[in-house]
């Protein structure tokens, strides 16, 4: 199976409504002025009416990444960003933390319809999804927020729990991914400017799924939000999360940190169907996804969860990590990964094991399609401490066409001999025999092409809630479209 | 770090000492340029520090602080013969890197096989030190090349007429003796079309000495050859051993390799195999026994550069005591090789609380029609197995000691060559007995 002219024409058919995100919303925006300095962090501070060890921690941060040098190690190639040509606050204007629905924007509620995210709540799915909408830099509207109060549940933009909730903002922000953790880490540190905050009281299973969606809109900007999940004692939640940002020529960052902390018998579920802007078939333009994701089970019994459809962006460097310092604590991690064209993803996990008996799952299943790298990055590290810890991984790449790349980069160390550890990769294509089964059972070369990739994919699409499922198989569909002749 | 402090590279003195080392005319001139290059080469590329991708688990910085100096001329008066492979072949004897006349024994060798030495090298040889290897090297180089180069003081080249084929092996034996003594070894092996030999390595050092050995093989297949390099790393035990082997493979040749790392403080063992067209079957196999404070690398690369080419690994290793392991093996897959077939498999056995290992079994995969899989495992043994052989009246010491010899014997198990094969299970059973087994009872 290879690209001939006739892939390249169906290409270029798709291509124009192949990202039906791309559209920008004409919003009136209130920005800061480009550039990075320790007075558009007080900005930024000030803004979100802060307090003031909040403020520091944020300078400390800054403070620490002018030493820090960008991180090159990862296999992926980009132009340098000019940290200076940014804009590190943009807010649709108008939109002080509206009461109710009534009050937003209908320009921001027509823009999340047309993303077919119905922020009304009564065309909620039958009501079993709460929504946090980050447009931009802010939180624009969250809804079942009262019924979630009622249980004890907070479901907030992290700006108002910084002002509802100080403690516990305090107590949990950085103790996961503290602020020098790494280069985009502590940017993020420096100018998050907002995310959601979950906080689960114990013994409460969560009723509904969370679920945050982020939008890039303006130009010009960085996105850096920052999400906090705190599962106490005994608590469930199960977290949604998604993204797409307008089509646009140049590049954009992301630099999101993602914090999860579970306690005593606690599970956390994390989703994300991430599908921001892969940039067109060149390569230009697109989202550079740098984003810190980390859970950590620090209670007994505890366990996280990362489920992950990566589809988007144009260059994407993530690890979505566990922690296990609880003894009998699990960490799963369950990834598909998609690059077509000209996209790049390094992506993978680390599962550090410090308590006895801990668990850990890896599933990752890499698709290269165009002229596309994808590489599976993942450390499985056993400490000397962790008796009888056990990790499984494996990693499958599909590759599709000869111009891609498919990598895998596993790192194992283990320092306890009654650990086991078991690593198994393996890369292959799709078959001519599988095609040719499906195309004469009357299946186009693209439906059939969906399908395998798709049965590829089930180990971790089942993973994936009903809600997010159906809309991840379509995206992995439309991403591969154009790849095969 | 001071920077100040940084630009000076660890060994400098050393290896500065051995730049003014010329004594042979004109051909010192040669050498002279050779280690010359070395050394700026090694300086640019700087000391391998774990800032290094490829070094990332290997530490030299005890290495660093150690002073070592040129060896003298050495009487040896025998080669430590329990300590080498036991095999009935031609003996090519290196005393500290320097081809030694007298303990070698090549009366059995025969016509097909040109041996030479820096002594009585051709101009055709020497050119072969300013060939590049074909390679997607990763970007930091090959620091254990420099080194070698900047402290070369012999070279030893073999040739294997094409269409020989040979039934004995040729053993290389090279030994370290001195205290404190830092050498180079180098060794060019050129296997003309449709050749058949073994070359077994054998190092190894005399009682009680401590020196460190960079040891570099170029080794190149014509097409249709058949080579076996086998090489036991038995160093003695405080000593550090670095090595590089860098093979290019033509068409429809067979390259096995296997290497066996018991011995040394440090040891690290690079091979690089590079597969130029279709048709080859290349072997890059091994096993490690580590224990007391030992640490043992073994890191390799193999790059498929044409289609229709087939290449196994398998790495099995056992960890005791304090012992650190270290594994890194990539397969690299270049555009133009479809139809790889390729298999990478690393398993470590942890047989103590403070044993350690570090795997990391790489793929790097630019085309799409290729089959490539790898696998790694860590772990103790299992306590079913020990339960089966204990239920059948075998004692507990007895049932490990088996487990673990079938362990190791699964993979020497691979090696092609017959007599090479047994004669490295035999030694890898009697090692695992000394260094693990019976050691208890001394105590």
């Amino acid at each position: 199976m290879s690209i001939d002219a006739n892939t390249a024409e169906q290409v270029k058919e798709l291509e124009v409504d192949k990202y039906k995100y791309g559209f920008v919303t004409d919003i009136e925006m209130e920005t800061a002025p480009k550039g990075l300095n320790e007075d558009i962090i007080r900005f930024i501070s000030a803004k979100k009416e802060e307090p003031d060890w909040l403020l520091e921690w944020r300078l400390k941060a800054y403070r620490h990444w002018l030493t820090m040098e960008e991180p090159d190690w990862a296999k992926v190639g980009y132009d340098k960003i000019d940290y200076q040509d940014l804009h590190y606050y943009a807010a649709p204007k108008n939109i002080d933390r509206p009461k109710s629905l009534d009050e937003v924007d209908p320009e921001l509620l027509k823009t999340y319809e047309k993303l077919g995210i119905p922020l009304k709540e009564q065309e909620l799915l039958s009501g079993v999804v709460a929504v946090d909408a980050v447009f931009d830099s802010v939180s624009v509207a969250t809804t079942y927020k009262a019924k979630l109060t009622e249980m004890g549940v907070i479901f907030c933009s992290i700006s108002e729990a910084v002002r509802e909730y100080p403690e516990l903002v305090e107590k949990y922000i950085g103790s996961v991914v503290p602020y020098a953790d790494n280069y985009f880490a502590t940017l993020n540190s420096a100018v998050f400017t907002d995310g959601s905050f979950v906080y689960i009281p114990k013994g409460l299973r969560c009723p509904m799924e969370l679920s945050t969606y982020f939008r890039i809109n303006a130009e010009n900007t960085g996105q850096f939000e920052r999400t906090l999940i705190i599962a106490d004692e005994g608590a469930y939640v199960s977290y949604l999360e998604g993204c797409t940002a307008p089509q646009r020529d140049e590049n954009q960052l992301h630099a999101a940190v993602v914090e999860l902390v579970a306690l005593d018998n606690a599970e956390i579920k994390y989703s994300t169907v991430q599908n921001w802007y892969p940039g067109d078939e060149n390569g230009k333009g697109g989202i550079y996804n740098f984003v810190t994701k980390r859970g950590a089970c620090r209670g007994e019994n505890s366990k996280i969860s990362w489920t992950q459809v990566e589809t988007g962006s144009a260059v994407t460097w993530k690890y979505p990590s566990c922690i296990l310092q609880g003894d009998n604590s699990i960490g799963e991690f369950y990834s598909v990964a998609i690059t077509n064209n000209a996209q790049q993803a390094d992506t993978g996990t680390k599962m550090i094991h410090l308590g006895k008996n801990t668990r850990s799952i890896v599933i990752s299943k890499g698709i290269s399609a165009g002229r596309a790298d994808n590489t599976y990055r993942g450390l499985v590290k056993i400490m000397p401490k962790a008796e009888g810890a056990r990790n499984f991984t494996q990693c499958d790449s599909l590759l599709i066409g000869n111009k891609c790349g498919a990598h895998t980069v596993p790192y194992i160390e283990s320092r306890n001999p009654s650990a086991r550890v078991e690593h198994e990769a393996t890369t292959s294509k799709i078959s001519e025999d599988q095609m040719f089964y499906c195309m004469q059972r009357g299946l186009s070369s693209e439906a059939a092409v969906s399908l395998i990739v798709n049965g590829f994919c089930k180990e971790v699409m089942k993973e994936l809630p009903m809600e997010f499922a159906v809309e991840a198989q379509k995206l992995i569909g439309i991403s591969l479209e154009g790849s095969v002749g | 770090m001071n920077s100040s402090v940084e630009s000076i590279v660890p060994f400098n003195q050393f290896i500065d000492s051995a730049q003014g080392d010329h004594q042979h005319g004109n051909r010192g001139d040669w050498l002279s340029e050779i280690k010359e290059k070395g050394r700026i080469e090694f300086y640019k590329l700087g000391w391998p520090s774990p800032k290094f991708e490829s070094w990332r688990y290997t530490n030299l910085n005890k290495l660093a602080k150690t002073q070592f100096s040129l060896p003298q001329d050495m009487e040896l008066a025998k080669l430590p013969y329990q300590d080498i492979l036991p095999v009935d072949a031609p003996k090519i004897a290196l005393v500290n890197g320097k081809f030694n006349r007298e303990l070698s024994d090549l009366s059995t060798i025969s016509e097909g096989v040109l041996v030479n030495n820096f002594h009585d090298m051709r101009d055709e040889q020497r050119a072969l030190f300013s060939r590049k290897n074909p390679t997607a090297l990763p970007k930091e180089g090959l620091p254990v090349k420099a080194l070698n180069d900047a402290i070369l003081s012999d070279v030893l080249f073999i040739e294997i007429m094409p269409g020989w084929q040979f039934d004995l092996p040729l053993h290389i034996v090279s030994i370290g003796c001195g205290d404190h003594v830092g050498f180079s070894s180098k060794i060019f092996v050129s296997a003309g079309e449709n050749c058949h030999l073994d070359i077994v390595e054998s190092h190894a050092g005399e009682y009680g000495s401590t020196y460190f050995s960079s040891c570099v093989s170029n080794i190149d297949i014509k097409a249709g050859a058949r080579l076996g390099h086998y090489k036991l790393q038995n160093d003695t035990n405080t000593s550090t051993h670095l090595a590089l082997t860098q093979t290019s493979i033509e068409a429809n040749a067979v390259y096995d390799n296997f290497v066996m790392s018991v011995g040394g403080i440090l040891s690290r063992n690079e091979v690089r195999s590079f597969i130029a067209a279709s048709g080859v079957d290349c072997c890059v196999n091994g096993a490690y026994l580590g224990t007391s404070n030992q640490h043992i690398d073994n890191t390799t690369f193999i790059e498929h550069a044409a289609e229709g080419s087939k290449s196994r690994e398998v790495y099995k290793g056992v960890l005791a005591d304090y012992a650190k392991g270290v594994f890194q093996g990539k397969i690299f897959v270049h555009p133009e090789a479809q139809k790889t077939d390729g298999y990478q498999m690393n398993r470590a056995l942890l047989l103590s609380d403070n044993a350690e290992i570090d795997s990391k079994p790489e793929l790097e995969i630019y085309a799409d029609d290729v089959r490539c899989s790898h696998g790694a495992t860590v772990g103790e043994l299992e306590e079913e197995h020990l339960f089966y052989l204990k239920a059948r009246g075998i004692n507990a010491e007895s049932a490990r000691r088996l487990l673990v010899e079938a362990y190791i014997g699964e993979v020497i198990d691979e090696i092609k060559s017959q007599s090479i094969r047994e004669a490295l299970s035999k030694l890898a059973s009697d090692l695992l007995k000394k260094k693990l087994f019976e050691r208890s009872n001394e105590r």
